[in-house]
């Protein structure tokens, strides 16, 4: 055969850096033309003391996208986000006194994501064994987390221990605490991605779940613990949402509901599963509170944001469908 | 060979006009070419044959002709005028149908119904008719049996009936006999020939080539997307069209079969192997053979194979590799023990298209390249490369995505990662379906060096061309059982379809038909039953509530009760209109809410009469444009409704609150008078309700429109191939949703008074509840208006009644959240069919 077959010399992580490079080009691109927007139409938002106080919303919102992010590589969708992030903030604050000491908030923070992991648990079991179509589900399942979080908290927001506040709001080198969390989130998810036997099959079972049952690989499980993980950072989320907010309010996750789906799809990611990447959504993360502060900054109410976020989701799906179109044209 | 007697000597057309030509049809997907410029023509009275491999292009230019698919040149023309826009419905209209080799048919329809939607005209007794000479008498179907009742054979039988229906001039059979017996190809065949004989223009695709011979009057040789060569059947010298297909002499495309005896030990042996679809198989596998499996479509022979690869179950019986036991724990059992397997469908269940063909081997191979579950990158990179090498795969690199390769070096990048595993035996179904001419023979060689290295390869194929050349031995299945074994000079095409087609002689027909007599009732019920449930349930909270506080079945709380109902009932018929099509939609409950705050707006108390119902047609009219611009982000841009839905879940609360900050505006008292005005001791706004869902249950399933709703949601490519307008009803659908919550808009305005902004946010979840409730099926297809009615009284009561039960108010979301799941399950788990 006359085969040119498999140049030598493709060094394979360069191969799939390239890869992802568009579509990390595209959301640093947009990313940064909103920053440009900003700096005109609010100078002050520009700031680095302004891109500062911004990063923890980011980081929190990346942790709880990112949990996301490994449900949509499993053709999934997590409702359940909202009712999670607001049960795990419930519980930290009412689990440990204002005074707590270590240990005691040790406890609360475990208990928080335990209860986390489980409901994400509960998602996956029904999901897998019950056939029950993710979206239904995790609707369902969300709505028994809101009922955890009313009956915890007895419908009063409290405050949360001093202590894992002052560990919220702190800086190590310079960087928000917060921030350093996400990194750590991001960081192991993208090793057992690239790197890992787990993360191989994984990404596979994303891509064609037939395939990878035919390949053996055990599906059910990989979907089951990928709804456990999640639940587990959304809850981490919740847990710094509270420390960082010090009261959170009893329905603090309703918002994340959108907003981790947004990050998901402003990254460029395909809900359609399989191959996503997860520093895009960590910039689709970064893109959505900066122009979440920009809308009020410029003086427009809360309630815009969610209009302009809406728009700016609805755009996110539809042009790289209309790109496609245009191309194939 | 003559298995069916064509009867009839074949009318001479040849000089008669066509009335179907193609000419120059071209078409590729992406970077891959399927047809390059393709001329083909049918005359009135005759039958002209497409013959040629799998994957040659015969299936890709008859869904062009059909308008299912469009091409990218070329031309169509009907009785010599040029077709301008095939699309399904005007090739139809034309008079061209065809009967597709996979069914397309809406299974959650009956057949009447689905015949139905090509040919809406058709009585019953025409469709009696019409089955009676179709179908033989073992296959005998009732037109309203539910298509996903049927087995394969049955629903070829309705595919062809399906296809006659509309009385069509031109009509295509592709592989109508792979699933059918002797006497069901006796009864095709007569068919043909009368359809014939009344000047009907038929085309005929097979790769059983004794059949096309016996019963085409022209042949037509397709190879790799170019027509070889067109010529009366006569004209063909015998085994010339065996080289046609092939492109070169079979001794050129196959590799020398092993010589004489030589299979050496004995490899793999199974004993009383049982499972589904096969009973009590016995084989030995030796080194250095490839054994041939096969039989007509559906008779075990593929099932066996994947119940070995651990895919299928496997239920009884003794399977050994070397001499030692093989258990039936699946797939990773029977890869640890050394088996390999290249499933048939290799863009379903074989290869991760977006994934890099390293990527796609490594998958196959984590004992060498993976240490306590971490890739060595240089292992990964290195067996690829090697790999990729040896089976000579043409790409840019390793890391070239397996969808960017050809047909044949993706099945060449399949096979190579199952023999990159080192199996003891190694097992393909259909090794070539869909590879080109080059690729195949590479494919066969290499097939044929495992088995020289002392891997006995299994190969299941239903192409009688490729077990010839290729196998040792072949085992011929029926009815699950192995009936013929042929070795040496009887592995022919000939001989193997010979044994095909006479090997079964009955087919369980009876006892079926008692079972579906029993449930006739229950299904005339059918979609309505979760109703019943529904209402027991909603009876026994009430009653425990009563018990509780008698206060709350006074008329005063049962009045409020009613109304609350009424919106429900609303918002979740509109999620059942969606729901029905496969969709859902999460901006109801804000648009509810909405409505609430524009009534506060717009529906004040200074208002007329005239001007309320004038300012409350508006808010509903603007509902039903707003769900019609969300249908058309869904269906014309094709977006995913859950992320258009929960995106404009949210904007519609933003919109709510930008325009009602706080609550105010008070909202007339004559919408409240008007829903509570009593139409025979019943608030008007429940009888309305109730004449909405007894009109939309009519509309579902009585008229065609219904029927294309259904089949909508059942399954969109069917429904696109049966010629339904489906881009149209998904709009519908959305449209129809927006109309109905924006009636139950106004109900709840009428029971808030005050534009405040968060009303209607909890009734996304309730009408999902509801809608789940009543059975629906969430995927589409199947649903109760009826029993959404039901549900929606059920749910509210849930909430209505929890304050008089005394229990937190996190019991309203347990209940409703877990009614949701606790349905979701159930109705999933019983719709489950056995496999």
């Amino acid at each position: 055969m006359d085969s040119k077959a498999t140049g030598g010399g493709v060094r394979s992580g360069a191969a799939a850096r390239r890869l992802e490079m568009p579509q990390l080009t595209y959301v640093a691109a947009a990313s940064l033309a909103l920053v440009l927007i900003g700096g005109l139409l609010a100078p002050q938002s520009v700031s680095s003391s302004a891109l500062l106080t911004m990063l923890p919303f980011m980081s929190i919102l990346g942790v709880a996208a990112i949990g996301q992010h490994i449900v949509v590589q499993q053709r999934g969708f997590d409702i359940s986000v909202a009712g999670i992030i607001s049960l795990s903030a419930m519980i930290v604050t009412n689990v440990a006194e204002r005074k707590a000491g270590t240990s005691d908030i040790a406890l609360a923070v475990f208990l928080a994501l335990a209860a986390g992991a489980a409901v994400g648990a509960v998602n996956g079991l029904i999901v897998t064994l019950m056939r029950v179509p993710p979206l239904v589900t995790t609707i369902g399942i969300n709505a028994l987390a809101i009922g955890a979080t009313v009956y915890v908290s007895g419908g009063v927001p409290r405050a949360v221990p001093d202590a894992l506040g002052k560990l919220a709001l702190g800086r190590t080198l310079g960087l928000p605490n917060t921030f350093i969390v996400m990194l750590a989130v991001a960081a192991v998810v993208i090793f057992v991605e690239r790197r890992t036997v787990i993360g191989r099959q994984f990404v596979a079972i994303g891509t064609n779940p037939a395939a990878a049952r035919a390949l053996g690989i055990r599906v059910v499980a990989y979907s089951w613990m990928t709804y456990t993980v999640a639940g587990l950072f959304f809850a981490l989320a919740g847990v710094l949402l509270a420390g960082f907010v010090s009261v959170p309010t009893i329905m603090c996750g309703d918002e994340y509901m959108l907003a981790t789906v947004a990050a998901v799809v402003v990254g460029g990611n395909a809900l359609t599963g399989g191959r996503a990447s997860v520093p895009a959504t960590i910039l689709g993360a970064f893109f959505l509170t900066y122009l979440g502060q920009l809308v009020l900054s410029i003086g427009f109410e809360r309630a815009m944001q969610d209009v302009i976020k809406a728009g700016i989701i609805i755009l996110g799906v539809a042009l790289p469908e209309i790109a496609r179109r245009v191309r194939s044209r | 060979m003559n298995v069916a007697q064509f009867p009839g000597p074949a009318r001479r057309a040849a000089d008669a006009a066509p009335i179907l030509e193609l000419t120059g049809i071209r078409k590729s997907y992406g970077a891959v070419t399927a047809l390059h410029g393709v001329d083909f023509d049918v005359r009135p009275g005759e039958v002209h044959a497409i013959v040629g491999e799998n994957g040659a292009g015969k299936s890709t230019l008859i869904s062009i002709a059909a308008g299912i698919q469009k091409a990218n040149a070329g031309e169509i023309r009907v009785d010599g005028r040029t077709v301008d826009d095939p699309r399904v419905r005007t090739m139809r209209q034309s008079g061209v149908s065809v009967a597709n080799q996979h069914p397309a048919l809406a299974p959650d329809l009956t057949m009447r119904e689905n015949i139905l939607l090509a040919a809406p005209e058709m009585n019953a007794a025409e469709l009696e008719t019409l089955l009676r000479r179709v179908a033989t008498e073992a296959l005998l179907i009732d037109a309203d049996e539910r298509i996903e009742d049927l087995n394969l054979a049955q629903r070829h039988v309705v595919e062809i009936a399906r296809a006659l229906a509309t009385r069509p001039r031109v009509v295509v059979f592709d592989e109508p006999t792979e699933p059918f017996q002797e006497a069901e190809v006796a009864r095709l065949f007569a068919l043909i020939a009368s359809l014939r004989d009344d000047g009907v223009a038929i085309v005929y695709i097979s790769h059983r080539l004794n059949e096309v011979v016996q019963i085409a009057d022209r042949i037509s040789v397709l190879r790799d997307g170019r027509m070889i060569a067109t010529r009366p059947a006569a004209d063909y010298t015998p085994g010339e069209i065996v080289t046609l297909i092939a492109g070169r002499p079979l001794d050129q495309v196959f590799p020398p079969k092993a010589a004489g005896s030589a299979a050496g030990a004995a490899v793999l042996e199974a004993a009383g192997a049982s499972g589904p679809g096969f009973h009590d198989v016995g084989i030995v596998l030796r080194a250095g053979e490839i054994v041939g499996v096969t039989g007509v479509e559906g008779q075990g022979q593929r099932e066996f194979l994947r119940s070995l690869a651990g895919v299928a179950p496997r239920t009884a019986g003794v399977v050994a590799i070397k001499g030692r036991r093989l258990s039936a724990d699946g797939v990773a059992a029977s890869r640890t023990a050394g088996i390999g397997f290249v499933p048939d469908d290799r863009h379903r269940e074989g290869l991760f298209l977006p994934m890099s063909i390293r990527e796609n081997i490594g998958l196959g191979i984590f004992s060498r390249i993976a240490r306590s579950g971490v890739i060595d990158r240089g292992l990964d990179r290195s067996i690829s490369e090697e790999t990729a090498a040896t089976f000579g795969i043409k790409a840019a690199s390793i890391e070239t995505p397996v969808s960017a390769l050809s047909g044949g070096n993706q099945q060449k990048v399949l096979i190579g990662r199952e023999i990159a595993h080192a199996p003891a035996v190694l097992l393909v179904d259909e090794p070539t379906h869909g590879v080109d001419i080059g690729a195949r023979s590479e494919i066969y060689r290499q097939l044929r060096d495992v088995a020289d290295g002392g891997t006995p390869v299994m190969v299941a194929s239903s192409d009688g061309i490729e077990l010839e050349g290729l196998c040792d031995r072949v085992l011929v299945f029926s009815r699950g059982r192995i009936v013929r074994e042929l070795a040496g000079e009887e592995v022919s095409d000939a001989a193997i379809t010979g044994a095909n087609l006479h090997a079964t002689q009955l087919r369980e027909a009876s006892g079926e038909s008692a079972r579906m007599a029993g449930s006739r009732l229950w299904k005339r019920l059918g979609d309505h039953v979760p109703a019943l449930a529904n209402l027991a349930v909603a009876g026994c909270i009430m009653a425990a509530a009563n018990a509780a506080n008698p206060l709350f079945l006074s008329s005063f709380n049962l009045s409020m009760l009613m109304v609350f109902v009424c919106a429900l009932v609303f918002v979740a018929a509109a999620q059942l209109c969606v729901m029905l099509v496969g969709e859902i939609d999460l901006s109801l409950g804000p648009l509810a809410g909405l409505v609430v705050v524009l009534c506060s707006f717009l529906v004040g108390t200074e208002q007329s009469a005239a001007g309320v119902a004038a300012a409350s047609l508006a808010i509903v009219l603007f509902c039903g444009a707003f769900g019609l611009a969300q249908g058309a982000l869904v269906e014309l841009m094709r977006l995913p409704s859950m992320v258009i839905t929960l995106a404009t879940f949210s904007g519609i609360q933003g919109v709510s609150l930008l325009l009602r900050p706080q609550a105010g505006g008070r909202i007339s008292d004559l919408l409240g008078e008007a829903i509570a005005y009593p139409v025979l001791a019943v608030p008007a706004g429940i009888a309305a309700a109730a004449l909405v869902v007894v009109a939309l249950q009519a509309a579902l399933s009585r008229t065609g429109f219904g029927r294309a709703w259904r089949a909508t949601g059942s399954d969109l490519r069917a429904s696109h191939v049966l010629g339904v307008r489906s881009g149209r009803v998904r709009l519908a659908a959305f449209a129809l949703a927006g109309l109905l919550t924006g009636c139950g808009g106004l109900v709840l305005a009428s029971q808030v008074g005050i534009g405040t902004a968060t009303t209607g946010v909890n009734y996304t979840l309730m009408g999902i509840t509801a809608a789940v409730l009543s059975g629906a099926k969430i995927t589409g297809g199947r649903g109760s208006f009826l029993a959404v009615f039901a549900s929606a009284l059920l749910v509210q009561t849930i909430m209505s009644a929890t304050p008089f039960l005394q229990i937190s108010d996190a019991w309203q979301y347990w209940l409703v959240g877990a009614a949701t799941i606790v349905a979701a399950g159930f109705f999933s788990l019983s719709g489950r069919r056995p496999a």
